[in-house]
């Protein structure tokens, strides 16, 4: 176990330097970064001034002296200066994060606990209606454009019913239940494509375990049906979806550029969609990583986890 | 607490999943036309002359354009700015299908949803230059955005004298109003906030390297080659010395105006006080609005000032919150979430329908095509050096060369750039563009057939007119050497047209429709601007494109305006429509520096002359920027005549 985490440890290691390798690099193609970098008419400007930009963003230096040091300042935590808004591009991190992981906490809760629970009752009544209204529903959940299905709620639980605020998050002075308020639209859009995963996978283990040997046994020792489903099969049926959980919350984290530049949610993915439209490329850099660092991080944890929670899974 | 029974409606909503579809379609009413008054104030000091134009525009299905001629003479000098056309300042209405919801703020606050908080500068000049905290009453400037008056129009600016020794003038010395005071208790303006805004905002003179010296919102690099690297000077408490390179006869109301490029004015007291890092959050001005809240990329809060020196406005708050996605926008405001939204004029109609009003500062974008990689200049204008040109390695039938004027397929006695005038030509005869106006605009805007000037002015002449004639084009193609093959094609072009806003890419698309037609086989790219924007400053792209680019493109533009800096080498290193001709940088400098109004005209109608025939870009529709509000929660919004600004002056929006 040890020599496999080690392992593992090397592996994302070399994948996050990759990551930067690319992030980096890619900032750095063609004539000149300048040309990237200053973004309007630059009629007027003398070449002194532009040598002095040249100079402050490190541009007039070779391409790997630039890698490197931007590679120094990453390892310290420094993910350097925002070109549109002058500002620490980690601040500016900072500030968004909260509010993309508050969104992804609760749509991981919309996502986990009725999938699972769906997904359990879809096995349980194999072939019945409320098996193939899930499935159609999962189906439904998975194949359907996040985009889309966000305008379409907009469109019918803001416009039409004027059950909830169509977008945007409310200040923090609101009351609680009215910020709560509009967490709702936005977490139900990013969690329906994993909850329709979870349904799925529950669904597969559970048929799996409830047709494996102890569960005939559990049953045929006159063992209450709920508490073989509830306390046998589930507990081992959960193995896929609980490793699983860690892909699906990097996820939430990268699948927010969406939702968030439709909802108008002030995180990490708008961070990103305006930092590109803005060829600010240290904030698109930083966000880049951010989210490389987070698939990198939760798939390690994703192999852990499997180790952890199933004393079948050796990897030495 | 508007939505604290949610956990029960949950469930609902989760069940309700399925049946969406099918809720979602719906009808209304319709209701009566609405009448519009629209009133502009013009105000002179100095000579105390106040005029006042009220507009009535009964809408009946048909939008009226009104036409204000306005032409003053500053007293006894040369500098004389001419008419412009009042545009449109509302749209056509359309009946509402209900009338509009009830506000969902608090009384005196409005929510003003927008697709971007870009343009809210922070406490440095050079962020200031464009729209937001100037839009916003946040800053101010030394004139005010009424360009049809001229120097005569002050704001900041008590009294002012240009240079009188030179020809045209090198200086103008400016006294402003005393006993104006900045938000936040940082004192009274003097000259002293002057000279740090005016010199922090020249990118050659700026102290805060990175923050006054790039273009990030909008045209520092403009203000640049305006005043090269001479400084601002003080000459009194309340009176200054703006020193510049090249005299620009829009000194006063492009470069000082509170709409353009004119640098608001912010507190060097606050700077010096409270140091760079707090000056990049916060905007210390001294308009009606103070900005007391700024989430970055999300909202911010302009609270009224009690009291102000000019307008004590009667909204006690706006926030502006980012909304990128516009049809969310129109659901914040069908659901009184948003009282006023910014949306592209295409979706106008559907604002109308759900009750709301149209309104605008009449400014318009005229959306031009432009034929990029005709690059015809072979020396820099100012510093002579040879211009590098990489876009002539293949011969393509939009692109003239004078640098190689036989190349491989020119018809005999036809060189290369006439040949390739003539596919320009026939690519601009063969567009419907009352149809475009029609299918893009929601019949908004009105037909542009050349670059940078407006069918509206009273200057405008018919002979520039392109009309729509598709036979004749075809006939100008077989003349150039383009025949159809045997699939009926001519020849293939890629055009960029950018998605911003909607507009540029379905009028890209409407495009791509015409030159088909004629077989012309279009690949229409959309793609972000941010993506093709490179090879326009590197000079390396050869399609053509949809762009309205700077002011020039602006239907308000005064006619005797300089026009020309985007189709010139001298915006070399920046971004420019991509081409380049000898005649664009001699029309810039000379009208700049032409000192009489009727020589400037005349300048710009020769221009005039020069663009139609060689068609580097040619015109498509003009599209009227406007917003729309909520009338449940606005009564009125007089707006400042506008040169580029949607809306302006929220200080005069009266509550209903």
């Amino acid at each position: 176990m040890r020599k496999f985490l080690i392992r593992r440890a090397i592996f994302a290691l070399l994948t996050l330097w990759g990551i930067t390798f690319v992030v980096f690099g890619l900032s750095r193609m063609g004539p000149d970064p300048l040309l990237i970098y200053v973004r309007d008419d630059s009629y007027g400007i003398s070449e002194d001034t532009l040598q002095k930009l040249r100079v402050k963003w490190g541009l007039d230096r070779p391409f790997h002296i630039q890698y490197l040091k931007w590679m120094g300042a990453i390892v310290r935590g420094d993910l350097g200066e925002s070109i549109a808004a002058q500002r620490p591009v980690t601040n500016m991190i900072g500030e968004r994060l909260p509010a993309t992981l508050q969104l992804a906490g609760l749509a991981g809760i919309l996502a986990s606990i009725p999938g699972v629970g769906l997904g359990v009752l879809s096995a349980v009544k194999r072939g019945s209606v409320w098996d193939y209204l899930t499935r159609a529903i999962a189906l439904v959940g998975q194949a359907t454009p996040a985009f889309w299905l966000a305008i379409l709620m907009i469109l019918v639980f803001a416009v039409r019913l004027d059950w909830l605020p169509p977008a945007t998050k409310a200040p923090s002075t609101d009351p609680f239940w009215t910020q709560i308020s509009y967490f709702v639209l936005p977490a139900m859009v990013l969690g329906f494509d994993p909850w329709a995963s979870y349904l799925r996978l529950t669904r597969s283990s559970m048929l799996e375990v409830l047709d494996s040997e102890f569960v005939k046994l559990a049953r045929a020792k006159g063992v209450g049906g709920q508490k073989v489903i509830w306390k046998h099969a589930l507990r081992n049926a959960l193995i896929q979806p609980l490793t699983v959980s860690a892909l699906v919350l990097a996820s939430f984290i990268t699948g927010s550029v969406f939702v968030e530049a439709v909802f108008a949610w002030p995180g990490i993915g708008r961070l990103a969609v305006q930092a590109s439209l803005d060829n600010d490329f240290p904030v698109l850099a930083g966000v880049v990583l951010l989210f490389g660092s987070a698939y990198v991080f939760m798939n390690f944890l994703a192999d852990v986890l499997y180790a952890v929670v199933d004393p079948r899974i050796r990897y030495d | 607490m508007r939505y604290m029974n949610v956990l029960p409606k949950l469930t609902l909503l989760m069940l309700a999943l399925v049946a969406m579809a099918v809720v979602a379609c719906g009808g209304g009413d319709a209701v009566e036309p609405e009448i519009i008054i629209q009133t502009v104030i013009v105000t002179e000091k100095g000579d105390t002359v106040r005029e006042t134009v009220v507009v009535e525009k009964e809408v009946k299905g048909d939008t009226v354009r009104e036409t204000v001629v306005v032409e003053k003479e500053v007293k006894g000098d040369t500098i004389v700015v001419t008419a412009t056309p009042v545009l449109p300042a509302t749209a056509t209405a359309v009946p509402a299908d209900k009338p509009a919801p009830p506000s969902k703020q608090a009384a005196g606050q409005l929510n003003w949803s927008t697709g971007a908080d870009s343009g809210i500068g922070s406490g440095f000049n050079a962020g200031n230059l464009c729209c937001g905290a100037k839009m916003m009453s946040v800053v101010e400037t030394l004139f005010k955005p009424t360009h049809d008056g001229g120097p005569a129009t002050p704001l900041l600016a008590e009294s002012w004298s240009l240079d009188t020794e030179n020809s045209p003038p090198t200086y103008v010395d400016v006294t402003i109003v005393s006993g104006i005071q900045f938000h936040g208790g940082y004192g009274e303006l003097t000259a002293d906030d002057l000279v740090w805004s005016i010199n922090d905002t020249n990118p050659n003179l700026s102290e805060t390297l990175g923050t006054g010296n790039i273009s990030i919102t909008d045209g520092s690099g403009t203000w640049a080659g305006f005043l090269g690297a001479n400084p601002t000077e003080k000459t009194g408490t309340h009176s200054v010395r703006i020193n510049w390179e090249a005299f620009d006869p829009r000194w006063d109301t492009w470069f000082f105006g509170q709409d353009g490029l004119g640098a608001g004015i912010v507190s060097k007291n606050a700077y010096d006080t409270e140091g760079e890092d707090w000056n990049q959050e916060h905007l210390i001005g001294t308009g009606p609005f103070e900005m007391t809240s700024w989430a970055r990329g999300d909202r911010t809060v302009f609270t009224a000032v009690a009291n102000h020196w000019r307008a004590t406005p009667e909204v006690s708050s706006i926030t502006r919150i980012a909304v990128p996605d516009e049809t969310v926008r129109i659901a914040q405001l069908a659901t009184g979430d948003a009282d006023i939204a910014d949306i592209s004029v295409s979706n106008v109609a559907e604002a109308q329908r759900i009750g709301m009003t149209a309104k605008g500062s009449g400014a318009a974008r005229m959306v031009t095509m432009m034929f990029a990689g005709n690059l015809w200049e072979t020396n820099h204008p100012t510093t002579g050096d040879e211009l590098e040109i990489v876009t002539y390695t293949h011969d393509l039938p939009w692109l003239g060369n004078p640098h190689k004027p036989d190349d491989s397929n020119n018809p005999d006695g036809m060189d290369d750039m006439e040949q390739a005038r003539l596919v320009r030509t026939a690519l601009a005869m063969s567009i419907d563009r009352d149809l475009i106006n029609e299918a893009a605009l929601s019949g908004l805007g009105w037909p542009v057939y050349i670059p940078y000037f407006d069918i509206n002015n009273e200057n405008w002449d018919d002979k520039w007119k392109i009309d729509y004639d598709p036979a004749g084009a075809e006939a100008l193609l077989d003349q150039a050497g383009f025949p159809r093959d045997s699939s009926g094609k001519r020849f293939s072009m890629p055009m960029f047209a950018w998605p911003i806003g909607h507009f540029y890419g379905e009028i890209g698309d409407s495009v791509s429709v015409f030159w088909e037609e004629i077989g012309v086989r279009t690949d229409v790219l959309h793609y972000e601007y941010a993506v093709f924007r490179p090879t326009l400053v590197g000079r390396s792209a050869t399609q053509a494109w949809t762009d309205t680019g700077p002011l020039e493109n602006y239907a308000s533009t005064p006619w005797d305006w300089p026009r020309g800096i985007q189709m010139s080498a001298l915006a070399r290193g920046g971004k420019s429509h991509g081409l380049e001709n000898p005649e664009s940088t001699a029309n810039y400098l000379n009208v700049s520096a032409e000192a009489s109004l009727s020589g400037r005209i005349d300048l710009n109608n020769a221009y005039a002359d020069y663009i139609r025939n060689w068609l580097p870009g040619f015109g498509i529709v003009a599209s009227p920027s406007l917003l729309v509000f909520n009338p449940e929660a606005i009564a009125s919004w007089d707006m400042e005549l506008g040169l580029r600004q949607t809306a302006n002056s929220p200080e005069f929006i009266r509550l209903k």
